[in-house]
């Protein structure tokens, strides 16, 4: 609990900084949620190249709202909100008609990663591919906002309290967007057993 | 323990499978769950979902993000301040209900000039409701994320 708190200031403290003009302290924050931002994009929208655009947006957003920064929320749950409200905004616009990535391409997916590190049979690397496939598909097929709270719960392993918060919504309502994204990705994979 | 299907507490079974609970109340569970049937078999096939969303791992992001990023924050820090703050949307707040004024009032212009018969212009009067929706929710979301604390929103 406090290396997660400490692990807060320090964001906080961070943009702080960027709001006095450092930028040395925006690109430590940078290199800290890169990352997370990017992957949570990616599994948003299901396309590399718009969740990186995307992600550029963020902190560009990030960078130009330095000046009225104000410490009020968690760095992360700021972040997020955008991430999400870009995210949120590109599927309502139905810009990912004709932009989704093939389920068959795994080039973003570390699954080559995977190969060259563990070195599975041709067999155990097909089964994963299938297996990624249908989980993607899976996340795909939820109601946005569901898409949202699930990718937060499972990958940022964000709390509901701060889902709550980057979704502007209240406790149980993250809750029952769980428990029903939850409910609809067990019936969909059951059969992965 | 009392059943958590039963009384509407699945969450404690979410968090189960996600292992976040505590030692205690885990084994209290696990517990339960030995003596029913219904809460094993959705902690089954919860788990089978957690542990499948690991299958899809984090991607290497593109070595040039950074560059990319930079270049456009030199971009944005070049553009004239006014530009900067049309760009950050601020410029727009004060003019809102000036420009919802204008729309209206040219919306009702149009109708006024149009004879009865003619067929109206939907998809021009569409697209604008659509942008003044947008930038109306990016103006929400810069309130909410810059000016209003946490504690007064929830
Ligand atoms: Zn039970």
């Amino acid at each position: 609990m406090g290396a997660i708190a400490g692990a807060l200031e320090r964001d906080a403290e961070l943009m702080l900084r960027v709001r006095e003009g450092d930028a040395a302290s925006f690109t430590l924050l940078l290199e800290r949620h890169r990352g997370p931002v990017i992957h949570f994009i990616f599994r948003m929208v299901q396309n590399h190249d718009i969740a990186e655009e995307l992600a550029q947006e963020v902190f560009l957003r990030v960078y130009r709202s330095r000046a009225s920064y104000e410490v009020t929320a968690k760095f992360t749950t700021w972040l997020f909100r955008i991430a999400t409200h870009l995210a949120l905004n590109w599927i309502r616009d139905g810009r990912n008609e004709k932009t989704q990535e093939s389920l068959d391409g795994a080039q973003h997916d570390g699954v080559g990663r995977q190969v060259a590190d563990t070195a599975p049979t041709v067999e155990q690397h097909l089964l994963r591919e299938v297996r990624l496939r249908e989980v993607r598909a899976a996340i795909d097929l939820l109601p946005a906002k569901q898409r949202a709270a699930v990718l937060m719960h499972k990958y940022q392993e964000m709390e509901y309290s701060q889902i709550a918060k980057v979704l502007s919504c209240s406790e149980s309502a993250v809750k029952s967007l769980l428990f029903r994204a939850y409910e609809t990705l067990r019936s969909r994979l059951a059969h992965m057993a | 323990m009392r059943c958590p299907v039963q009384t509407d507490n699945a969450e404690v079974l979410l968090d189960y499978c996600a292992r976040k609970l505590s030692a205690d109340a885990a084994t209290a569970l696990d517990r339960h769950i030995q003596s029913c049937g219904e809460c094993r078999s959705f902690a089954a096939a919860q788990r089978l979902v957690w542990d499948a969303l690991d299958a899809w791992e984090e991607a290497p992001v593109s070595s040039s993000f950074d560059t990319r990023l930079y270049a456009r924050i030199r971009e944005y820090e070049n553009t004239p301040w006014w530009r900067q703050l049309a760009l950050r949307r601020l410029f727009w707040k004060p003019l809102m209900p000036l420009a919802a004024a204008c729309v209206a009032g040219l919306v009702l212009l149009v109708n006024i000039d149009s004879p009865r018969d003619q067929a109206p212009l939907p998809a021009v009067e569409a697209v604008d409701l659509d942008q003044v929706e947008r930038t109306m929710d990016d103006l929400e979301m810069l309130r909410q994320l810059s000016v209003v604390p946490d504690t007064q929103r929830l």
